[in-house]
């Protein structure tokens, strides 16, 4: 099956059922097939006859029964667990149901340029031409910022995707309000700033500054010096795990828990310095892109990295995945962008810049924006195939662009340049419908304090970072000998003695004069020395023979009663 | 060129005024939910350690008895009243609702051995040495003038345990080796059952076959009378002596029995040949058990001054309830809501615990009463998991030392017994032919004696002797 085959959606339905078809043919026993044969082995739903109903449940199949796969219930003898377990698997497979019709009652559309003509092209449309087109709100999002003097720009947007924070190489940063349009706080200080990125939520954002990481609020006030991560390039905040992770120029990979203040793990990566970080938003990996065009896998509680790639030909200088996880889109210094499988860890197709892009992303559905030079553009459907015409462009001429994020839940695209920032509209790049329990764009005060705590009681502990994290709270299907050999290891390396510390051999003052002469008497043997060590010997021998005496009359008191007589 | 941007106004999606309802945007995409499995079992987590946090069962003691409380019963018609019976004779009515004695008298000369209400909730029964008194119950009565028995009946030898009809006019009592049942207007019983030839410990009617009547004796036998027939219908004997019997007051065609042998055991009684269940935790004598009226779990009360509830069909107590002071446990009984559970002890206190540990107590908005539904959906949905699982099962016992060593000792000893057992077989046989052969016996238990001493160099558990010599009693 080719990698793009396994795509979800219209396509995906289909591998989907050819893998529940796989799975049964390993899973169900034979001979009991060919002895039932008229049993449905995959309980399917069965649904009334019209498309749109049938298109519904196969949705619902394939978007919410997540690892609901075919059920071996059938086979068991227990009848009450039987019926328990149906009960369950009707449950779930109704609120699956349930979920995807819902998806019809979601009120708002996706954004789209939609072309009328043959001769059409969307990428011909300049920012100046869609702004006379849009609405007048959308009117608003076109803007740009000249900051000439203390460039590069650099920026993130906090996760509801309602404030932007940008940061100047010189040391300038400025926490700005979109909704608003307004600048909350600015801040100049006077160091570099490599990168910065929001914490939880838009009240506190960390910085990588020349020497350390500063943890900030929104009222520029600086809450801690993160003194455990050095000379820090990058940085990256795992928002469900309350981590933030930076890499350095050393190539050290330190996460730190900034709920309780502790330095979760430190990695060294050993591949020299670092200049892309990003979180994979499926299962909270960190994708480091290295000098040497090697892109690696981090997960806190691993000392090594978990995959490593060789992605370019070049030092790698910008990762970008999409929000569930499938696919990795990087761009190195040898000008290239590639666009990776991350469930096979293939290559699927890439494109050629005539500048080395310096900056990517992909957008909440899907669009790949690339920097390269002073040129932006916009890539739609590029992930699952190859796309041979970019969807927007636009120039920011004389400026180099050097941070490219697109803001969450709009159709807008932030780019940090040498002179300013740009917001640039990208039309169906932000998700419509928002849920307010996770990221609510306008969200009350009261609502963000609630959020917090609620975020806080649902922490998820580092150890808990895998390549898969549907793994937790599911069978584990190991074989029974794999599992207890590993259970045995465990305990082996529990019993194992830990090695005492070697005391440290105190050499100082040891060859004293004082101390050299009283060594020299230490072992003389003359007649004193007999007579005590004669001395000794006996009253040794004494008090043997004393103590036996002793403890033969104490057994025969301590014995019961009953029993006396046999002493 | 059509072109379509997102716009979003910002009345859409906030409120008017403070007064309006907070507006909620649900999308449930599996995407923009991510980590909702791991999220699930952290908050499932949480809520079994906040379980923990909570689970304070104790609510109060009720302090009056002047010896230990040795039986007690609760009125089907009314949530509030409550009946013990003391060592000393005495028996006290409380008042649930405001924790305070509101009616006391010594009805009896030694023990108060059971108490029953009559199902019109207007009257009680006592019994005691060799009489039955029947007294009026009424908990806002507070007159301090001793009160005098309705009426009295009485009997040529001890009787030990009373039952009531569930709706008739008649009462069940155990009297040395047979079973009786009174009618209120008859100075003498009306029937009399027996099979056997040891005392009767304990008589309990059928909740819903009400002429079946069930008892437990020293003989080692669990017995089912029929009322109807006159005779008794079926037996079945068990290990060692069972202290209590409490019907399923749901599933009636169940019961169980405290046995002295540390577990309790369900059966149905079509099938009396087996055990349905065992259930297993104890590390003393039962002494006595009660159902929720739920049917879905019983609380007992043991020897080794705990009492524990378990499921009806779980084999292990789901809760241990213990205090420093707490003394051997007598009788316990659930309330009539099932929500608290009332235990009598030797230390002549009552004592109020929740039947759930970490219940709260009080009103709860509809908005917590939602949140703890939730949490007890995760909790039941990650139970298995070895976290969860640990912390769910975690109980802290002050004297888990003390608990450790009784149940090690029990198990060495089921080991001594059982070795012996085939020897003592043997011996049972001679000592028909030669009376002599006792005086082995009683070696044996000599060495049995000593054997534990010098295996633990200390003396002998209460428990443990207790159950020797009941192993051997019948030998001798």
């Amino acid at each position: 099956m080719s990698p793009t085959n396994r795509k979800r959606g219209n396509d995906g339905s289909k591998s989907h059922s050819d893998a529940s078809c796989k799975l049964d043919t390993t899973m169900g026993d034979p001979t009991e097939k060919q002895g039932k044969g008229k049993r449905p082995l995959v309980n399917t739903y069965q649904s009334a006859g019209t498309p749109l109903e049938r298109q519904r449940d196969e949705k619902s199949r394939v978007l919410y029964e997540n690892g609901l796969g075919p059920s071996s219930i059938h086979k068991l003898t227990d009848k009450r667990l039987k019926s328990r377990l149906k009960r369950t698997e009707k449950r779930y497979r109704e609120a699956a149901l349930e979920a995807a019709r819902f998806d019809m009652l979601l009120p708002h559309e996706a954004g789209y340029l939609e072309q009328e003509g043959l001769l059409d092209q969307s990428w011909k449309l300049t920012q100046r031409d869609m702004k006379r087109h849009v609405d007048l709100q959308t009117t608003n999002q076109f803007f740009h910022l000249d900051l000439p003097v203390l460039g590069p720009y650099t920026l993130d947007w906090a996760r509801n995707g309602r404030h932007l924070l940008l940061g100047g190489r010189q040391g300038h940063v400025a926490v700005i309000d979109s909704l608003r349009t307004d600048v909350t706080r600015e801040l100049h200080l006077r160091t570099p700033v490599r990168d910065l990125a929001f914490l939880h939520n838009e009240g506190m954002f960390a910085v990588a500054q020349k020497k350390y990481v500063y943890l900030y609020d929104n009222q520029g006030l600086e809450l801690h010096c993160l003194r455990g991560h050095i000379d820090p390039n990058r940085l990256a905040f795992l928002p469900y795990h309350y981590l933030l992770a930076s890499v350095g120029r050393a190539g050290w990979l330190k996460y730190q828990d900034v709920s309780t203040g502790k330095l979760v793990a430190e990695c060294n990566t050993r591949k020299g310095v670092c200049l892309a970080i990003r979180q994979n938003p499926f299962n909270a990996v960190l994708h480091l892109g290295h000098a040497s065009g090697v892109v690696s896998l981090w997960s806190p509680s691993m000392g090594q990295s978990l995959v490593s790639m060789l992605c370019h030909r070049g030092p790698v200088s910008g990762i970008a995945i999409d929000r569930e996880g499938r696919y990795m889109a990087s761009a190195g210094m040898d000008g290239e962008v590639k666009v990776w499988d991350l469930r096979l860890y293939k290559q699927l197709h890439h494109y050629t810049f005539t500048t080395a892009p310096s900056s990517i992303d992909i957008s909440q559905r899907g669009l790949l924006a690339v920097g390269f030079g002073c040129h932006v553009t916009v890539w739609k459907d590029a992930l699952a195939q190859k796309a041979h015409s970019p969807y927007v462009r636009h120039d920011i001429p004389g400026n180099a662009v050097d941070t490219l994020r697109f803001r969450p839940f709009e159709d807008v695209l932030g780019i940090g340049h040498k002179g300013g920032y740009v917001s640039m509209v990208v039309p169906g790049a932000g998700e419509p419908n928002f849920d307010s329990l996770e990221a609510n764009p306008f969200q009350s005060r009261k609502q963000r304090r609630e959020a917090e705590v609620h975020g806080l009681l649902d922490k998820l502990a580092p150890e808990t970072i895998t390549l898969d994290p549907r793994s937790i709270g599911a069978v584990d299907r190991q074989p029974d000998e794999l599992m207890k050999e590993q259970r045995d290891m465990m305990g082996e390396a529990d019993r194992r003695p830990v090695k005492p510390k070697k005391e440290k051999n105190r050499m100082r003052g040891k060859n004293k004069l004082g101390k050299k002469l009283k060594r020299k008497q230490m072992n003389v043997v003359d007649e004193k020395t007999l007579i005590l060590k004669q001395k000794l010997a006996d009253a040794r021998k004494v008090d043997k023979e004393k103590r036996a005496v002793e403890s033969r009359s104490e057994q025969v008191d301590r014995a019961p009663r009953a029993l006396k007589r046999f002493f | 060129m059509k072109i379509k941007t997102l716009s979003r106004c910002e009345e859409t999606f906030t409120r008017e005024c403070k007064g309006d309802v907070v507006k909620v945007f649900r999308n449930l995409d599996p995407a923009l939910h991510p980590f909702d499995k791991a999220r699930e079992y952290t908050r499932a987590l949480q809520a079994t350690k906040l379980d923990k946090l909570f689970a304070k069962p104790f609510i109060g003691a009720l302090d009056g008895h002047a010896d230990g409380v040795f039986c007690s019963a609760l009125s089907k018609r009314n949530l509030v009243q409550f009946l013990t019976g003391a060592c000393d004779g005495e028996v006290r009515v409380w008042d649930l609702n405001v924790r305070k004695c509101v009616w006391r008298a010594y009805a009896h000369a030694g023990f108060v051995r059971g108490l029953s209400v009559a199902p019109g909730g207007g009257t009680f029964f006592s019994c005691g040495d060799k009489t039955v008194k029947q007294w009026t119950l009424c908990v806002a009565d507070d007159s301090r003038q001793e009160p005098a028995a309705l009426n009295t009946w009485l009997h040529s030898e001890t009787l030990t345990s009373i039952d009531h009809h569930w709706r008739n006019a008649h009462f069940a009592t155990a009297a040395d080796t047979r079973v009786l049942v009174w009618d209120h207007a008859r100075s003498n019983p009306v029937q009399s059952f027996s099979w056997g030839c040891d005392a009767i410990s304990c008589v309990r009617y059928n909740p819903a076959e009400r002429s079946l009547l069930a008892s437990t004796g020293s003989d080692r036998a669990v017995t089912l009378f029929d009322t109807r027939e006159g005779a008794a219908m079926r037996k079945a004997v068990l290990v060692m002596r069972s202290n209590a019997l409490a019907w399923n007051p749901q599933e009636p065609l169940n019961f169980t029995v405290a046995s002295e042998d540390h577990n309790l055991y369900t059966f149905d009684l079509r099938k009396l040949d087996q055990a349905k269940l065992i259930h297993k935790d104890h590390v003393g004598a039962v002494m006595d058990l009660a159902f929720s009226p739920t049917g879905q779990e019983f609380v007992t009360g043991s020897y080794d001054r705990t009492v524990r509830i378990f499921g009806h069909r779980e084999g292990r107590s789901r809760e241990v309830y213990h205090t420093k002071r707490m003394q051997r446990v007598f009788c316990v009984n659930f309330s009539g809501d099932g929500r608290f559970v009332l235990t009598g002890s030797d230390d002549t206190n009552l004592r109020i615990w929740k039947a759930e540990a970490s219940q709260q107590l009080g009103v709860k908005v509809p908005r917590a009463e939602k949140k703890l539904e939730y949490e007890e959906a995760l909790k039941k949905r990650y139970q298995h998991m070895p976290e969860v699982r640990r912390i769910a099962k975690h109980r802290h016992r002050a004297n888990d030392a003390k608990l450790k060593i009784a149940g090690s000792m029990q198990e060495k000893i089921a080991k001594i017994v059982n070795l012996c057992q085939s020897a003592n077989r043997r011996l049972w046989r001679r000592f028909h032919r030669c009376p002599r052969a006792a005086t082995h016996v009683v070696y044996s238990l000599i060495f049995v004696k000593h054997y534990i001493e010098l295996e633990r160099g200390m003396s002998l558990h209460y428990i443990a002797l207790e159950h020797i010599f009941f192993k051997f009693v019948p030998i001798c």
